[in-house]
């Protein structure tokens, strides 16, 4: 493999939290590359419909988001390069990126970087789950928004969080019937924390706004509700619901079961740490989530120096603070670059940093309001299916755990649960709560898996032809 | 499942469709849609059988991470059909047991 080009900044995710994070450095006279999976700028929440497609109301082409375009521009700043359709499947001497881009490998050799990877759809596996059919929140969000196809005729939402509601609005103003909305929130235990929201009308409004919508479609939520299974031949057919206790486990004989052609999961999401853990980064056990995220100072940089982390990726506050938290860690990229001195630093962060403080308490009283809670982590029966890449069910990750394995790394060696595909991004999170439960352990003294290359699969024989030196304009 | 009026018609206008052919069907695709999209479009929900259990499964993440929408595109096996484009021609085969 070739060396290559060293950019002072490498901003990994090109949502609006990377998007920040590299105009802001770019402004202050730092050179930065961008590197991003998708071919347009946008990251999943301002995702773009394809170029080909024609969308009279450009707002709508932008996943309904009118301050994206605006963003998107940029992108285009003279000291910003960004590598579209690359992805990074390793890290290597510490600071050597391993990229790919279709059928290419590059080594980019990065100095500062910043990781926006975003997040995905939380996991929550109940008998049934892999049926074809049902599928995560943002997947239904987005081929709604982006590819214009409706993912079914009729569709439940089953989830935890503010996000079912624009969910089932988007659903039914698009002519889907939704049968119904299941809400896993109490939220007679979240009331003490709505004070969180005081000073955040707008966002009162906007629920508001949403829950009309579902009254006028007659739409029931139940709330304290989950789904606890769906059936189905060649794809699901039925779903049920139950109403939850207080720990979150449903309570024999209220079910509901409910004819769908689709069910919606929105269980949250959990943040793509895999970079940050190649990287080196310490994670953190974050109480509200029930899972890992990577630490970080006030500064958003990570335990490894350099190495700053923004967006949904730390945890989940949605796209406003994803701007704050890029602008924040592009302008302390940009001081340890040297780019800007003590004062003007001190000066530009200041009230980046205010402006984040203002809109954690709102996203920390709604991480507290939907909690993931306990129950849910132990929906499955013993023929579930805990890792889907390699059929990997509840059984068998007991028996493992009976067979003397300790920890998610030794379960992992037993059964083959994370080795496949998706590299134990679906499943690292279902069988943490069984082993910790089994083992009489708290999950958050449980490590995720180990992350090792290639992070991302690639074809074998890019890697047999070798990596080609970046090109140096 | 009545699959009529999948596609959204409001708010967006397409470009001329292309035809590929999936497991010996032709199916209308879009420029700028996703194979996963041209499968769901068309009612198709099961992508493929997994190996081991048999079961049926199909899109899931929708983003690329999740690798349940693996489809054999033009003799290329495990292609993600949910980020990768349709294009005139392809040869799709689902992955069925």
């Amino acid at each position: 493999m070739n060396d290559l080009t060293l950019a002072p900044l490498t901003v990994v995710g090109a949502g609006p939290a990377g998007i920040m994070a590299a105009y802001t450095a770019a402004e202050a006279g730092v050179d930065v590359t961008v590197i991003d999976e998708n071919p347009l700028p946008g990251g999943q929440y301002l995702r773009q419909s394809p170029p080909e497609f024609t969308i009279p109301d450009v707002v709508a082409a932008h996943s309904g988001h009118p301050e994206a375009a605006a963003l998107y521009r940029k992108l285009e700043h003279p000291r910003i390069r960004t590598m579209h359709n690359t992805s990074v499947w390793g890290v290597f001497d510490g600071r050597m990126l391993a990229l790919a881009e279709r059928d290419r490998v590059y080594l980019h050799k990065a100095n500062r970087v910043v990781i926006a990877t975003g997040a995905y759809d939380r996991p929550l596996a109940f008998p049934g789950w892999t049926l074809p059919g049902i599928l995560g929140a943002g997947a239904v969000m987005r081929m709604v928004k982006t590819q214009w196809v409706l993912p079914g005729k009729r569709v439940l939402l089953a989830g935890l969080g503010p996000l079912q509601l624009p969910l089932a609005d988007l659903l039914l103003e698009s002519g889907v019937e939704v049968v119904c909305v299941a809400e896993a929130a109490n939220l007679f235990l979240g009331w003490r924390h709505l004070s969180g929201f005081w000073g955040h009308g707008d966002r009162i409004w906007e629920a508001y706004t949403y829950i009309k919508t579902l009254v006028q479609h007659r739409v029931p939520v139940f709330h304290n509700h989950a789904i606890v299974s769906a059936s189905g031949k060649e794809q699901v057919e039925t779903a049920t619901i139950a109403r939850l206790d207080g720990s979150g486990q449903p309570i024999a004989g209220t079910e509901r079961q409910f004819e769908v052609d689709t069910v919606c999961l929105g269980y949250g999401f959990l943040p793509s740490i895999q970079l940050a853990m190649a990287f080196g980064c310490e994670p953190r056990f974050d109480e509200n989530l029930s899972w890992f995220v990577p630490r970080h100072n006030d500064h958003m940089e990570t335990t490894e120096p350099g190495i700053f982390v923004a967006g949904d990726v730390t945890d989940f506050g949605g796209a406003k603070v994803a701007l704050a938290e890029g602008r924040v860690a592009g302008l302390a990229a940009a001081h340890q670059l040297g780019a800007l001195d003590d004062a003007t630093f001190n000066r530009l962060v200041a009230p980046a940093l205010a402006e984040l403080r203002h809109m954690n308490r709102v996203a920390l009283a709604l991480q507290r309001i939907y909690r993931f809670r306990r129950g849910l982590a132990f929906l499955a029966s013993d023929d579930t299916i805990l890792c889907r890449c390699e059929d990997v069910t509840l059984a068998k990750v007991k028996q493992a755990l009976a067979d003397g394995a300790i920890d998610l790394h030794q379960v992992k060696l037993g059964t083959r649960a994370g080795m496949g595909y998706c590299q134990g991004r679906c499943c690292s999170a279902l069988i943490a709560p069984i082993v910790a439960k089994e083992t009489k352990q708290s999950i958050s003294t449980l490590h995720p898996f180990t992350v090792r290359p290639p992070i991302q699969p690639i074809p074998l024989q890019m890697l047999a032809t070798g990596a080609v030196s970046m090109a140096v304009e | 499942m009545d699959t009529q009026n999948l596609r959204i018609q409001k708010g967006i206008t397409r470009s001329k469709p292309f035809q590929i052919q999936v497991d010996g069907q032709l199916l209308f695709a879009y420029p700028g849609e996703t194979l996963g999209t041209v499968l769901l479009a068309n009612g198709k929900r099961a992508f493929r059988h997994t190996m081991l259990s048999g079961g049926a499964r199909g899109i899931y993440c929708g983003m690329g991470v999740c690798f349940e929408c693996l489809v054999t595109v033009n003799g290329q096996a495990n292609v993600r059909a949910c980020v990768t484009l349709a294009q005139p021609g392809d040869r799709v085969k689902r992955q069925f047991k």
